[in-house]
Formats: C-alpha cells, sequence, structure tokens
C-alpha cells in the first residue's frame, strides 16, 4: 500500500490556496492573510523534508554518538569515570545496530545522549583546564556538523536564501550515514 | 524535576543543576511548573528586578491553558473601559483593527476622538500594543512606556500615552502609543521579510545611513540618570553586573522554556560566562537596532519614528553595536561585496562614523563578545522559547513562532565562527 501521506499535504495546500485563500484574500483581517500565506509555505517545506525524515533522525543520532564516544575516550585518558554516559551510550549504540528500531525510538536515544552531554558541558567549566578543553573542543567540532543538519534541514525556509554556503541535506546524510 | 545523578563529576553545585528537558508528546514540568521549580531557577540566574517580576509571571501563568486572540469586539470594549478610566470627557474610537507585523507582539490599532490635555479637541491614531499569553521575548510594558517616553526628545519615537503594566484592563500588559506614518522598507523591496538584509538602494541609503549612525550615537549618549527610567537596573561601572544580568536572563529562559538539551548551547553559556566584559560606559540600550525597527517617509527620507523598544536596557553600548551589524540584518552593495550595516552604511564607515559623533570607542574585543551574546540570545528564543509557546498554544502566531525555529541555525553557524576568533 503506497504511503499518501505528502500527496494529502499537498491537497492541503491546494485547498488552504484556492478554494480558503480568494475567501481570506477579500477579508479585511490582515493576520488571517498573513497566517494563510505562512502555513501553505510550511507545508511546503514539511512535503520537501518529510522523505528525509528518519534518516535524518539517524544520522543526527550518529553525530551524537560519535561525541560521545569521544567524550568517553577523553575520560579514560584523563582518568575519569563517566558511568552514566557509557550506558546511555551503549543503549543508543545498541539503538543504532537494531533495524527495526522505530523513528521515535531513534529520537529518544538522542534526547537521552544529549541530556547528558550537556550537563557534562555545563559542569565542565569546574574540571581542569586540560580536560576542559578537550571536551569542549570535541563539544564544538561534533556540533558544527549538527548545526550543518539542521541549516541544511532549514533551508527551505529561506533564511540563508544569499547565503551560498548552505549544505545540501541528501548531500550531508550520504556523507554522514555510516 | 528530574536531575541527573552523574557519578562522573562532582555533583555540580548550584546554580548548576541541571534539569532535563522532556521532549515528546507527555506533559513536561516546564509545562506546569510547581513554585518551588520557579524559585529554584529564579535564584540560580539573578535578573533585574523587572525581568524577574516579567519571567516568574510567565512561569507562574504557564499552565494557563491556550491562547485566544481576543475578538474585536472584546478588545474594543477593553479599549473603551480603559480610556473610561483615563479620560475626562466624553470619547470615541472607531476604525478599530489588528496589526500586523513581529512575531511576539499583537497590536490593535484604533482612531481616537477625544479632548486632549492641551490641545484640545483631537483625533488621534492609536496603537495599544502587548503580549499574547507567552511570546518569543517575554518583555516589560512598563519599562517599553518609560523608555520611550525618555528618549522622546533625543530620536524620533511614537509618542506615548498611557500604560496598563499589570494587565488590570487588557487581557496583557499593554502600553497605548501614537501611529507613526511611515514604512519599514522600500516599495521595491516590499516582498522582502522587514529587516533582513534590505536593499534600500543608493538614493536612500544617503538620506537615511547618516540618521542610522546619529540616531545610535545619541540614544548611547543620552544622560538617564535624569528620567524617570524607575523599572530599569542601574549596572555598577567598573563591574560585570550589566552582562551578568543579560546572560543570566538568556540562561533563565533558556531553563524555563526549552523542549530539548543542545550541548553547543551550554558550551556558549560557559564561554560568556567567563569572559563578561567590564563596563566603561552605561548607556541605554534600544535593544534591537536595525531596519524594520525604525519607520521612515519615502519621499523626504526622514525617519519617522523607532520602534521595538521592549528588549531596551542600560548597559555596554557594544551590545546594540553588534546587533545592528549581525550579517542577517545587513546586505551586500551592489559591488557584490562591501557589507553594508543594516542595509545602509558601510561597515567600517558605520563605526567611524560613531565614534566621531558618540565620543565612545568601539573596542574590538567587547564587540566580539557581544555578538557571541547577541548569537545565543538568538538560540535561545528560536529554539528554546518559541518551542514551549508553540506546544503550548500561547499565542496568536503560533505558526510563525514554528517557522521562526530555523533562524537559529544561521545564527548557530555565526555563533561557531565567532568561538574560533581569537582575542
Amino acid at each position: 500500500m503506497s504511503d499518501r501521506t505528502v500527496m494529502g499535504i499537498r491537497a492541503c495546500i491546494a485547498s488552504l490556496e484556492k478554494i480558503i485563500g480568494p475567501v481570506v484574500a477579500q477579508s479585511e483581517d490582515s493576520l488571517a492573510k498573513e497566517q494563510l500565506t505562512l502555513m501553505t509555505r510550511y507545508l511546503d517545506q514539511v512535503t520537501q523534508r518529510l522523505d528525509y525524515a528518519r534518516d535524518y533522525t539517524r544520522v543526527e543520532l550518529q553525530q551524537y554518538v560519535k561525541m560521545a564516544r569521544d567524550i568517553v575516550s577523553a575520560s579514560v585518558q584523563y582518568n575519569i569515570a563517566c558511568n552514566t554516559l557509557t550506558e546511555v551510550l551503549s543503549a543508543a549504540e545498541s539503538g543504532l545496530a537494531n533495524p527495526k528500531i522505530r523513528t521515535r525510538e531513534l529520537e529518544d536515544a538522542s534526547i537521552g545522549l544529549r541530556a547528558i552531554i550537556s550537563q557534562i558541558t555545563r559542569g565542565i567549566r569546574y574540571a581542569t583546564p586540560e580536560f576542559r578543553a578537550r571536551i569542549e573542543s570535541i563539544v564544538l567540532n561534533q556540533s558544527a556538523v549538527l548545526v550543518d543538519l539542521k541549516r541544511a534541514w532549514c533551508k527551505p525556509q529561506g533564511w540563508e536564501s544569499n547565503s551560498p554556503d548552505v549544505p545540501d541535506l541528501e548531500a550531508l546524510i550520504a556523507r554522514h550515514s555510516a | 524535576m528530574n536531575y541527573i545523578a552523574s557519578p562522573a563529576f562532582d555533583k555540580l553545585p548550584e546554580p548548576d543543576t541541571f534539569y532535563p528537558a522532556q521532549p515528546g508528546r507527555a506533559p513536561q514540568w516546564r509545562d506546569n511548573p510547581s513554585d518551588r521549580d520557579i524559585e529554584i531557577i529564579r535564584r540560580a540566574y539573578p535578573v533585574e528586578d523587572e525581568f524577574d517580576l516579567i519571567l516568574s509571571r510567565k512561569m507562574k501563568r504557564r499552565n494557563s491553558g491556550t491562547y485566544r486572540l481576543p475578538t474585536l469586539d472584546e478588545m474594543s470594549a477593553c479599549v473603551r473601559a480603559f480610556l473610561s478610566a483615563n479620560i475626562e470627557g466624553e470619547f470615541s474610537i472607531s476604525n478599530e483593527a489588528w496589526l500586523t507585523g513581529g512575531a511576539s507582539k499583537i497590536q490593535f490599532g484604533f482612531t481616537l476622538q477625544w479632548c486632549a490635555p492641551e490641545r484640545g479637541h483631537s483625533v488621534d491614531k492609536l496603537v495599544v500594543r502587548m503580549e499574547p499569553s507567552e511570546s518569543l521575548n517575554a518583555t516589560s510594558r512598563r519599562r517599553e512606556f518609560q523608555v520611550i517616553r525618555a528618549i522622546a526628545d533625543t530620536v524620533p519615537v511614537p509618542q506615548t500615552f498611557w500604560m496598563d503594566p499589570e494587565g488590570e484592563w487588557f487581557p496583557e500588559p499593554a502600553i497605548v502609543y501614537g501611529f507613526i506614518p511611515g514604512t519599514a522598507k522600500p516599495t521595491m523591496d516590499r516582498a522582502r521579510v522587514s529587516g533582513i538584509g534590505t536593499q534600500f538602494g543608493p538614493e536612500l541609503r544617503a538620506r537615511l545611513g547618516p540618521q542610522f549612525v546619529r540616531h545610535l550615537a545619541a540614544i548611547h549618549t543620552f544622560d538617564w540618570r535624569q528620567a524617570d527610567l524607575s523599572s530599569f537596573n542601574k549596572p555598577a561601572l567598573g563591574t560585570t553586573e550589566a552582562s551578568l544580568w543579560q546572560l543570566n536572563r538568556a540562561r533563565r529562559v533558556w531553563e524555563e522554556d526549552r523542549g530539548e538539551d543542545l550541548p553547543l548551547v551550554e558550551h556558549v553559556a560557559n564561554w560568556l560566562q567567563d569572559n563578561m566584559p567590564v563596563l566603561d560606559h552605561a548607556s541605554v540600550l534600544h535593544g534591537d537596532y536595525r531596519a524594520g525597527n525604525f519607520l521612515f517617509n519615502e519621499i523626504n527620507c526622514e525617519i519617522t519614528g523607532w520602534l521595538d523598544w521592549e528588549r531596551c536596557y542600560i548597559g555596554d553600548r557594544h551590545r546594540d553595536l553588534a546587533w545592528a551589524t549581525t550579517p542577517l540584518f545587513g546586505s551586500t552593495a551592489e559591488d557584490g561585496k562591501t557589507f553594508l550595516v543594516s542595509g545602509l552604511v558601510p561597515e567600517q564607515q558605520f563605526y567611524e562614523e560613531y565614534q566621531k559623533i558618540s565620543g565612545l570607542e568601539i573596542d574590538p574585543q567587547r564587540l566580539h563578545y557581544f555578538r557571541v551574546l547577541n548569537a545565543y540570545q538568538s538560540m535561545v528564543g528560536p529554539i528554546g522559547s518559541s518551542y514551549r509557546v508553540v506546544r503550548l498554544g500561547k499565542s496568536h502566531q503560533d505558526i510563525v513562532l514554528a517557522i521562526l525555529e530555523g533562524a537559529a541555525y544561521p545564527n548557530a553557524n555565526e555563533l561557531l565562527k565567532l568561538l574560533r576568533e581569537k582575542y
């Protein structure tokens, strides 16, 4: 049975533009007119991105797994225990290795890693300068990839329409997929 | 609130206890914070008194349900009741309408016929400005009213009439000010979002650019000590108070609103805390000084008024300078390479003229600091606050805020570049 979700959303857009839009255009409600335009644009962006949703979620998790692995490595090197991070990382790695895992579960694994890594990052101010510098370097470097993923995802919104260096989503996913 | 106990590090000393986000459709404590939750966050991030009130109010009302925009009739009734309490004599209102524009405020326009003090019979076009129950930027109408009134003889601003700082008459705290004629963007650039890469063209630039610089210098050299700015905390010179209040405000908002944890945001907060500049000169700051927030007359090319003073505070001028020169708000000249600050003035020229007119120096290191702070704030709002507002249906513009998340990532990209620069 073929998925008709994107087709259905496009039908919503058509309805908004061709049936509802003309009626709203005749009204004096400028807020309604503005929001109708925003809605159709947003739904159009969703149709452009829906096919990539699972791959995006997987690649994002892979980046957080990389970040976590590097932090664990650094912790071992500096002889600092990180049991909680190791546990959360292990669960995330199992999730990635499971071909049947649902997209929602991939997201939850990302959420778990983000939480513990964020907590570590917040508290790293109290660590030794060398260890702190190491962890911060890992967070910054890996965050650059994650920011690129988000920029690529949001590209259809046009925030960076004058910027030539916004990455292509498909190319990014291909490059960072394991 | 869940606290992650990590044996990896020593227990984090207050205020750094970490309360992870709980994304997902299930209820989250941030949707319905207890008094204890609110108090823990208040103590962790001391801010200016007025912002403490505003943010605490936001949190206490968080579980009050979704927002409904008042109908025109309801709003008209509010206006009538408010005016009855504030005007002597007969009056009438007409031409009531919701105004568009802006991601965080609601504006209602109307025409008032009345007997104005010192003017007699008058017909004034007025605007009621307020927030929905939660917005992208939780700010104070009292502060906005005070600063616009204080700065009125220094730069063109709307005329302020009344305020309802506690939301006694209106659904939310509100100010009433005069409508200013003019446009935010030139006719030839209508299709673009106001304030983002506006193309003014050489002729308009030549006329508006000098005003843009002159007005900023005037705001920063305004003697606020003589003005009624009672809702503003005054930072001490030679301290980092001003910077800390702003950093804490953003950190507190992140703590109160976010739906996801981001290691990059935590890293930047640390950097900002470690590098706070000492205040050398306390200026009134507009807080959102850029194209899109002034109106101008397209015929005589005069700026008719500066709007959106909600993010104003007293602090370091470099904050406004860094904001005004943000790449997102600028554009490139016809030569394809010269960056124009807010689409108006080449960057180097902007700095030179500002320093000459104001007599205040620009310190590249502090400029850099505030670029990082601005980029940080520009992530906290679109990623953190917009999530909570849309999730709980707290505004009349949820769709705008849902889309606004995308604006955070060019800022994040800029942030990464800034953090790699060495000073």
